[in-house]
């Protein structure tokens, strides 16, 4: 299988916090990987520094081949191939649907305007939001926002898809129409890294789970092995507490 | 020689009605050029600040070339020398000094006048715009990033017009604030309504009456102009369920 | 909200404008055949802003009004004399000198004194008026009926910012000078409201201010007890350009043509007129 993210020793901390120590991590094409760990364990910061949203203290990030934290690569070109959605959905607050879709298809990958408009709504009625094209993002729910957002970042012809605890923010009943969403996508082959607290989700789709703890990663393997007979303490005790939970 | 007999006696009230009847079209048309003056030096001020603003807060990233790291570092020194100066003076010396430096007659009046509260103006805007634009989500710039779009095209497509949607309030109040402040450009002989009522003073040496005038013209142009640009956020609140965050100016009375 | 932004902008623009194009009316004829005075029109009996034309206003070309009084009769005698057309701009008393040094006016007629301070920066023409200084005062002061310019021990005196008036309450023995102000319209507030007991102004002046504050009036001084000042002190000239020969030339040829009589003519005239 092709490698398409290799993340080696990576470090970063916020002021006086250690936030990740030492992650060493290989994303192969096709995978869907899920990041699970309780909060402050660096998920989310892991993830942000894939795309260098957040620049890392040391270690390096190869994606395709090129040196993300190498300063003369070109950041702006890269990013396109990695698309990302958000746990707050993010829409561009003063553009409709549509508006969100194509504004960086044209301006970024110089896109003619109805070239770009045919693979946004082509995706928008993916996720069911074609009827949606031009209202303005701020009437729609957060379900709705969130497949909005993952059309956006898909209109870019990713090459992998991140996603920071895109259901987190969801109420209950909305959760399922973005999970299907996702699993769709997972089907069809795009890469994937997901943060989430979907255990369900992470069980059924994800191809590798990456459990975190304190900044480090602590086990990672098929989802079947980690959750039924996960090897580490840490991961046993954050299993029990979730599954508790539902 | 006048139509309206003047009042033999000091009553105020007397005078200050003969005042109106012998001079309305001097301090209406002081009124005129006061509104003309002060709504568009706000909003060349303000097309002026959305020009700055982004050189003011761009961030020097150690991605930059060298090259483009000085250029960078110049725009900043630049802008915030501008914004600092035209707001730490008083606009009474501006007005002297750029007019009779550079303007007088070369340009004419009116337009100087415009010319001298636009950068006043736009000074105090780029303040306005930053603390908005700070104040925008960090998500909206983030998921622009993410797209690939660079800083400059987040900013222009993105935050800075929700920026601006957001500080209409404050840059409705910079043009209220414009209307009494155009009073200072009399020094350089702006036919404003200050200078208009100083002149009309000079007439019978009455001073009350031509004040009382001017100050009730001016709290009606505040006034209405007030009312008038709540109407119209309002509006634009309705239109748009985005909360709109209010940056409010610092004072700047000369 | 886009278009409606721009149709704003652009309906703007074009206010502004159609509005500055139209301050500008003068510009039919050459400067070279324009003949343009600069003046406060705030200090009557000189010179006066009003709002409707009279036999001997002006039009204002600087802003709306007109301007009349007897320093606008003496410009438009000149104009007719120097066969140029007479434009009339109202100023602030400070920017007269910077206006006439930057040439944006030709002449200053505006019941100003020849004083040696003014004549470091401008020249001056021959006197188109003398008078004399007096002291405005409260009717109820108690310096009422003082007959010398040295009874006003204690009185806070003031006068017109940068005028010789200023220098004239060093005259007054005991008075205590006070903070000069911007125009006479402040000296009458602050005289009238009991701020300070009095200020100095030329008789003229005087009458006018008296004439519409039926409150004040103002005391003259005989030979001996008035104010000691150079011959040109009491004289108002018109302020001209240095070495502006050939105007002040011109001018004086008209000055002399009007005799002291008829000055004193037209003066009465513009007091009574106001």
């Amino acid at each position: 299988m092709e490698k398409i993210i290799e993340i080696i020793d990576l470090h970063k901390s916020f002021g006086k916090n250690k936030i990740l120590n030492g992650i060493n991590l290989d994303i192969y094409k096709g995978q869907v990987v899920c990041i699970i760990g309780p909060s402050g364990s660096g998920k989310s910061t892991l993830l942000r520094c894939l795309n260098l949203l957040e620049e890392p203290d040391q270690g390096h990030i190869i994606f395709e081949g090129k040196d993300l934290t190498d300063k003369t690569t070109d950041l702006d070109k890269l990013r396109t191939k990695m698309g990302m959605v958000f746990q707050s959905f993010n829409l561009f607050n003063n553009k409709t649907v549509l508006e969100n879709c194509i504004i960086a298809q044209m301006l970024v990958l110089k896109r003619k305007k109805e070239e770009a408009i045919t693979i946004a709504m082509e995706l928008l009625e993916k996720v069911g939001m074609k009827d949606f094209a031009n209202v303005n993002v701020n009437s729609l729910s957060g379900g709705q926002k969130q497949r909005v957002a993952i059309s956006r970042a898909l209109a870019m012809n990713p090459d992998i898809m991140l996603f920071d605890e895109p259901t987190s923010a969801l109420d209950p009943e909305m959760v399922g129409d973005v999970l299907n969403v996702m699993r769709d996508l997972a089907k069809s082959g795009m890469t994937m890294v997901v943060v989430t607290h979907e255990m369900s989700f992470a069980l059924e789709v994800s191809d590798v789970v990456v459990f975190m703890d304190q900044g480090q990663i602590l086990e990672i393997g098929d989802p079947k092995v980690i959750f039924n007979s996960p090897q580490h303490e840490r991961t046993r005790e954050f299993l029990k507490r979730v599954i508790e939970k539902r | 020689m006048y139509i309206y007999t003047k009042p033999t006696t000091d009553n105020l009230g007397q005078w200050i009605k003969f005042f109106w009847q012998e001079f309305h079209e001097l301090f209406l048309d002081g009124v005129k050029w006061t509104l003309v003056i002060s709504l568009s030096a706000t909003v060349i001020g303000l097309l002026i600040a959305i020009f700055i603003t982004p050189i003011k807060i761009q961030k020097i990233t150690n991605r930059d070339r060298l090259f483009v790291k000085i250029l960078k570092r110049i725009g900043i020194i630049l802008s915030t020398v501008y914004v600092e100066v035209l707001r730490g003076t008083p606009m009474i010396v501006q007005a002297v000094i750029i007019y009779y430096m550079f303007l007088s007659g070369k340009v004419d009046i009116i337009t100087s006048g415009i010319f001298i509260v636009s950068i006043n103006t736009s000074a105090y805007i780029v303040e306005v715009l930053r603390g908005s634009i700070e104040a925008i989500d960090k998500g909206q710039m983030e998921a622009a990033r993410s797209l690939g779009m660079t800083r400059a095209q987040a900013m222009f497509h993105i935050v800075i017009p929700q920026a601006i949607r957001n500080s209409i309030p404050a840059i409705g109040n910079e043009f209220v604030i414009n209307i009494k402040d155009t009073a200072v450009l009399n020094v350089i002989a702006v036919t404003e309504l200050f200078f208009v009522t100083d002149s009309i003073n000079g007439r019978y040496y009455r001073t009350y009456e031509a004040y009382i005038i001017a100050a009730i013209l001016y709290l009606i142009m505040t006034f209405v102009t007030t009312r008038l640009l709540y109407l119209i956020s309002n509006k634009l609140l309705n239109g748009n369920r985005n909360k709109i965050k209010i940056s409010f100016p610092t004072s700047q009375s000369y | 909200m886009r278009r409606l932004f721009s149709c704003l902008l652009l309906g703007l623009l074009i206010f502004i404008v159609s509005s500055c194009t139209n301050n500008n009316n003068t510009l039919t004829v050459n400067r070279e055949d324009q003949f343009i005075v600069g003046l406060e029109c705030g200090y009557a009996p000189f010179n006066w802003t009003t709002s409707k034309p009279t036999i001997t206003s002006v039009k204002i070309d600087n802003a709306s009004g007109y301007c009349d009084g007897y320093d606008v009769k003496i410009a438009r005698l000149i104009a007719v004399h120097l066969d140029k057309q007479l434009v009339i701009k109202a100023l602030a008393w400070e920017a007269l000198i910077p206006q006439l040094q930057a040439g944006n006016i030709d002449a200053i007629i505006a019941g100003m004194s020849p004083t040696e301070e003014r004549k470091q920066s401008i020249d001056f023409s021959d006197v188109y008026f003398t008078s004399e200084q007096v002291v405005v005062v409260r009717k109820d002061s108690p310096f009422v009926n003082v007959t010398s310019i040295h009874d006003f021990e204690g009185a806070r005196i003031t006068a017109q910012k940068e005028t010789l008036q200023e220098e004239l309450i060093d005259q007054m023995t005991g008075a205590i000078k006070a903070t000069s102000l911007e125009d006479y319209a402040a000296l009458v507030l602050a005289t009238a409201s009991g701020a300070v007991d009095g200020f100095i102004a030329e008789l003229p002046v005087a009458m006018s201010v008296v004439m519409n504050n039926s409150q004040l009036t103002y005391i003259r001084f005989s030979e001996g007890n008035g104010f000691e000042i150079d011959e040109s002190y009491i004289t108002t000239a018109i302020g001209l350009r240095k070495g502006d020969t050939v105007l002040r030339d011109q001018i004086n040829a008209v000055l002399a043509s009007i005799s002291q009589e008829t000055r004193e003519t037209w003066m009465e005239y513009f007091i009574k007129n106001e």
